[in-house]
């Protein structure tokens, strides 16, 4: 036994609970440290002023203050954290478990039975489906889209491509515009008109290839960007990819 | 004399009654019961949270809001568990909240801020009143004693304190404490030697202790 594996013991040996082949390996160490043998000593005196520390009083009138503050009621409120304990229960927690349980069994069997029936972009399928106007993938639909009355762009908001796969946008890059497009055309946003100039007046000769350009957001959710860069996830936004304008996801 | 404390206990229907007993008692409604678990706990618990906290005006709050805290849930306590470990339980988290809301408010937990608290003299004693020399001498050692505890990290002097000033076994801090048993022990064993460290100047080696 070494010196730092002893000093782990000293308050077992102190109180008597080591093993007899612990103890004696100890004993034959204490008899060979002096250092070890002196620290055990002072260790032992330091118990002994330990267990000889005054105990603190309460006060006189410690127990009827304990009763006042019950009669009060204090005693009657529970705090936050023993309010939410006592609500979050295990026999209140159960049928909230046993709901949740079944509600995600359910979802999962009609995932399983019927897919597709949540799938991202779905909605967007189902409204060009019904025939919405803004939907056709046709080049010359971006300018008739931008168009759009307020009704039709409430019937096509649900199908905003923010949520659904890259691929979906890719496919039907005048759907992408067309929502807050129209309505923003509608109502006398003009945002439409700022970019118009820059591709309409050959502005757009004076880029330099590979360059990047102000870019300019329209719903938080993606934006314009002009330049010649031709990621896949970068679609022309009037399907006539010599304008240079695009919209990135 | 001894005739009186008998006479006492003939009178304490609870006085028999172990802890556990009692707060079942208590926990029916019975106000007997609850004043017996007081008496029999408000000086250990007082203890407790003064020697963690060090401010004997907070600690005495911090008590009495154990108690409260033991009225308050009285029905869920289980006659399973010790009752000793129960309120000790509660104790302890009640004092580590207040370290916690005094360390959030002054940035750190300042042990000189502590003391200033108290006037530098540590905790004060009730009975204080002009000692003869020896025992001045014993005060000032105890003084000692109890400024060290205050000094060792808090982690180790709540393992300390439940083990050597409540006399608590090593299951029962480890369950207070929600450590296991060798942390337990390892703790409690490095506390006692950073104290033996810190007390090294006044340890009398020449007493057979």
């Amino acid at each position: 036994m070494n010196c730092r594996s002893a000093e782990s013991l000293y308050s077992a040996f102190l109180e008597e609970e080591l093993s007899q082949e612990e103890r004696r390996s100890m004993e034959a160490h204490l008899m060979a440290c002096r250092r070890c043998s002196v620290a055990v000593k002072e260790l032992k005196h330091t118990l002994v002023l330990m267990s000889a520390l005054p105990s603190v009083a309460t006060s006189p009138h410690f127990e009827e203050e304990v009763f006042d503050r019950i009669r009060s009621g204090e005693a009657l409120r529970p705090t936050l954290i023993e309010w939410l304990g006592g609500f979050f229960t295990a026999e209140r927690l159960r049928p909230v478990f046993l709901g949740g349980a079944a509600v995600c069994a359910l979802w999962i069997a009609v995932i399983v039975t019927r897919p597709g029936t949540f799938a991202p972009g779905n909605s967007a399928v189902a409204s060009r489906e019904a025939g919405a106007p803004n939907t056709s993938t046709d080049a010359g639909s971006a300018s008739e889209s931008v168009a759009m009355t307020p009704d039709a762009e409430s019937a096509s908001e649900p199908s905003a491509p923010v949520f659904g796969p890259r691929a979906a946008f890719a496919s039907e890059p005048s759907a992408v515009v067309s929502g807050p497009s129209a309505g923003r055309a509608a109502t006398g946003d003009q945002w439409a008109n700022r970019k118009a100039p820059a591709a309409s007046d050959g502005s757009d000769s004076t880029l330099e290839p590979g360059s990047r350009f102000q870019d300019e957001y329209i719903l938080d959710q993606f934006y314009l960007e002009r330049g010649p860069e031709r990621a896949p996830s970068i679609v022309p936004v009037s399907g006539d990819a010599t304008d240079d304008v695009y919209i990135t996801f | 004399m001894p005739i009186e404390p008998l006479r006492l206990k003939k009178l304490d229907p609870l006085a028999d009654l172990s802890d556990e007993d009692v707060m079942e008692r208590c926990a029916a409604g019975s106000e007997a019961g609850f004043r017996t678990l007081v008496q029999r706990y408000r000086s250990r618990i007082m203890n407790l949270v003064c020697r963690f906290i060090n401010d004997r005006d907070r600690a005495e709050e911090i008590a009495q809001e154990v108690f409260l805290r033991v009225f308050r849930n009285r029905e869920r306590y289980r006659k399973s568990g010790k009752f000793s470990t129960w309120i000790f339980t509660i104790a302890v988290n009640l004092t580590k909240n207040e370290i916690r809301s005094r360390v959030r408010h002054r940035g750190t937990y300042s042990l000189d801020a502590m003391e200033e608290e108290t006037g530098g003299q540590g905790l004060p004693f009730p009975d204080w009143k002009p000692l003869p020399d020896q025992d001045l001498n014993a005060r000032e050692i105890q003084h000692k004693v109890a400024e060290a505890l205050r000094k060792i990290p808090p982690r180790y002097r709540e393992a300390v304190v439940l083990r050597d000033v409540e006399g608590l076994s090593y299951e029962e801090v480890g369950e207070i404490l929600r450590i296991p048993g060798g942390t337990v022990r390892s703790r409690i064993n490095r506390a006692r030697l950073m104290l033996k460290d810190r007390l090294k100047p006044h340890l009398n080696l020449e007493e057979d202790v």
